[in-house]
């Protein structure tokens, strides 16, 4: 029983509100992903969870006791800093066992703990180093080392991944995904990469300036996005949007002629503003099907395997349309573009979807 | 190109030296004729010691004189206590002032930093009054106080800015291993602030070590003298043994050297490399 429960959450700096009315619900062994731009109040949260923040208002529970008024210590979790936050003066060993040490656990337990630590993370010969002798990559493993010794109820993760370089960040995303299966742990993980995101979580939560915009399952966040701002958020690159005006039933005009049928709820009244957004991926090159755009190559990103066409509409808008390497696309060449019919989304003015 | 670095690089050693020497003439005058005969020091003060005029009989008579031992420890006590209380207070003030937001926060700051700009010798007759009104006249006890409350001002200060440089997630990971406010402070901060307490006991220790003013105020007799009082003893106003005076200056050197040699190591080493990336 390690789950953590948040009940309308408020934390506020003086004026400024900083998170609104968060409810969470982290069940046991899952891996949850808090994310969003900077300054949304992920870490914020993460921070209130792990004690660091007091909070104004609300109720965080975890393992199924209120830890409102709890020290850090005693929550039983454990957080890994972006920084890492080792501490320099220790070698690794004891950079793992301080905190067992002053909660005065046996030696021979510290001892067993850090070394079955030291295995799973392969930091055995790096028993003896201090920080400053490490890589990165190395003492991110410690910063992780430190929060399994302690045997945690939910581990804390603070954009763990930020300070190591590109590839390192691959592999080491790859190892925390292991070591969730290994450990069966309950983790909170806040990052601003929505890849890491999608590759980590067993749950998304995805927010925005002090509140929850959706939470879900990866794929239901990629597929069914509550509003333009998840939209937006999840996938890379990002979903396209077109704003538009109901001019018949069913049928849409983005400006300047161009305009299209679509499917739209029955809420949809003429003149009515919407968004049409739709993935580059779900984006064909040719003639077919009844939703369909011309316009003309801008450019063209090729990345290997596939490309993105940045393609110019007759009303000046753009939109990025995934190439899985037609050979005929080039520079400046007309195109018509089919959207495929099941993968488009409609939002209303106010930014909510408005197809289910 | 390189002409000109190596031109400059002696005209830079070369200012160096030659202020080297200047600060070093009188220690080595001191040290010199500490070892030769009373007549040779006045027929030729600037010359080493030859064989002829060589003596120790001031370091005999300092080593002979049992109250000058005593001045001595009166002297390592006072300044050793003053370094150890005053890192002590110092730190603990410097660490609360950087790490807790409380209403007067700013105020203590400018306070503290008032002693930094107005000599504690200005309040000299409010001192004596004070010590004498505690009865701590002829204790060591008096000259620690006042040296500690002479040297928090500039303590705080310094170690309040080393502290800031300790990254914040360090606090907060040891909060989360479970450390009390007080094992955090001296398990986690005082480690990483060794570099700046070696700086504040160096700039603590020699003025400490060095000063007449207050021994000669608050402990000018009852064996309490420290060294630079006590070596007063051997000028008279008719007489002074130039030996004797020369000698005890000579070996009241040695302390202070150990102590800075001690110090200076750890000013060199930066330990905070590592600590976050």
């Amino acid at each position: 029983m390690s789950e953590v429960k948040i009940e309308k959450l408020c934390k506020s700096y003086g004026p400024v509100d900083v998170l609104k009315d968060v409810d969470l619900m982290v069940e046991n062994g899952s891996f949850v992903v808090l994310v969003g731009p900077s300054g949304c109040g992920k870490s914020t949260l993460l921070r209130s969870i792990a004690g660091l923040e007091p909070i104004t208002s609300g109720n965080i529970n975890i393992g199924g006791k209120q830890v409102n008024d709890l020290p850090p210590a005693q929550r039983e979790i454990a957080m890994v800093f972006q920084s890492y936050a080792l501490y320099p003066h220790k070698n690794v060993y004891d950079n793992m066992a301080f905190g067992l040490k002053f909660a005065r656990t046996p030696k021979a337990e510290i001892d067993q703990r850090v070394s079955e630590a030291a295995r799973i993370l392969q930091l055995e010969p790096l028993l003896k180093r201090r920080p400053r002798e490490l890589s990165g990559g190395q003492r991110q493993r410690v910063a992780i080392g430190r929060a399994i010794v302690r045997k945690p109820q939910v581990f804390l993760f603070d954009e763990p991944l930020s300070n190591l370089d590109a590839a390192l960040r691959i592999n080491t995303r790859v190892e925390i995904a292991k070591l969730h299966k290994l450990l069966k742990a309950t983790i909170v993980y806040v990052t601003h990469d929505q890849v890491e995101a999608m590759t980590l979580a067993d749950k998304i939560v995805v927010m925005n300036a002090g509140r929850v915009e959706q939470s879900g399952r990866p794929l239901d966040l990629y597929y069914k996005p509550a509003n333009m701002f998840v939209a937006g958020f999840i996938g890379s690159p990002a979903m396209n949007f077109l704003s538009a005006t109901v001019i018949k039933k069913d049928h849409i005009e983005f400006g300047s002629g161009v305009n299209m049928s679509v499917p739209l709820p029955n809420s949809c009244k003429l003149g009515d503003k919407v968004t049409l957004g739709i993935r580059p991926e779900h984006i064909q090159f040719g003639a077919h099907g009844k939703m369909q755009l011309n316009g003309k190559v801008d450019i063209i990103e090729r990345l290997g395997e596939i490309g993105y066409a940045h393609v110019a509409l007759p009303n000046g808008q753009t939109i990025v349309a995934q190439v899985n390497g037609e050979p005929n696309v080039g520079n400046g060449q007309a195109v018509s573009l089919a959207l495929s019919s099941k993968q488009i989304h409609i939002f209303g003015e106010d930014g909510s979807a408005l197809l289910a | 190109m390189n002409m000109r670095k190596q031109a400059s690089a002696f005209a830079v050693h070369a200012v160096l030296l030659g202020y080297t020497a200047f600060a070093l003439a009188p220690i080595i005058l001191v040290i010199m004729n500490s070892f030769k005969e009373r007549k040779a020091i006045f027929g030729s003060p600037l010359k080493p010691p030859s064989p002829s005029t060589f003596s120790l009989i001031g370091y005999d008579k300092v080593f002979g004189d049992s109250s000058i031992a005593s001045y001595y420890i009166n002297s390592i006590t006072v300044t050793g206590g003053t370094i150890f209380f005053t890192l002590l207070f110092g730190s603990m003030a410097a660490w609360a002032l950087a790490e807790y937001k409380f209403r007067w926060n700013t105020l203590l700051a400018i306070f503290l930093s008032i002693g930094i700009m107005v000599p504690i010798r200005l309040g000299s007759v409010a001192l004596i009054q004070l010590i004498a009104q505690l009865n701590l006249i002829n204790t060591l006890t008096a000259l620690i106080l006042v040296y500690v409350a002479q040297n928090i001002p500039l303590a705080v200060f310094i170690l309040s800015e080393f502290m800031g440089q300790i990254p914040k997630d360090l606090r907060e990971a040891a909060r989360c291993d479970g450390l009390s406010e007080y094992n955090i402070f001296f398990y986690i901060i005082l480690p990483l602030l060794r570099p700046a307490m070696a700086t504040v006991a160096v700039f603590t220790m020699i003025p400490v070590w060095n000063d007449l003013w207050f021994p000669l105020l608050l402990a000018p007799a009852g064996g309490k003298q420290t060294i630079t009082l006590g070596i007063q003893q051997f000028l008279g106003q008719y007489i002074t043994d130039w030996n004797s005076v020369l000698s005890a200056l000579s070996t009241a050197i040695i302390p202070v050297l150990i102590l800075y040699v001690i110090f200076s190591r750890q000013l060199i080493r930066g330990l905070t490399s590592g600590a976050v990336k």
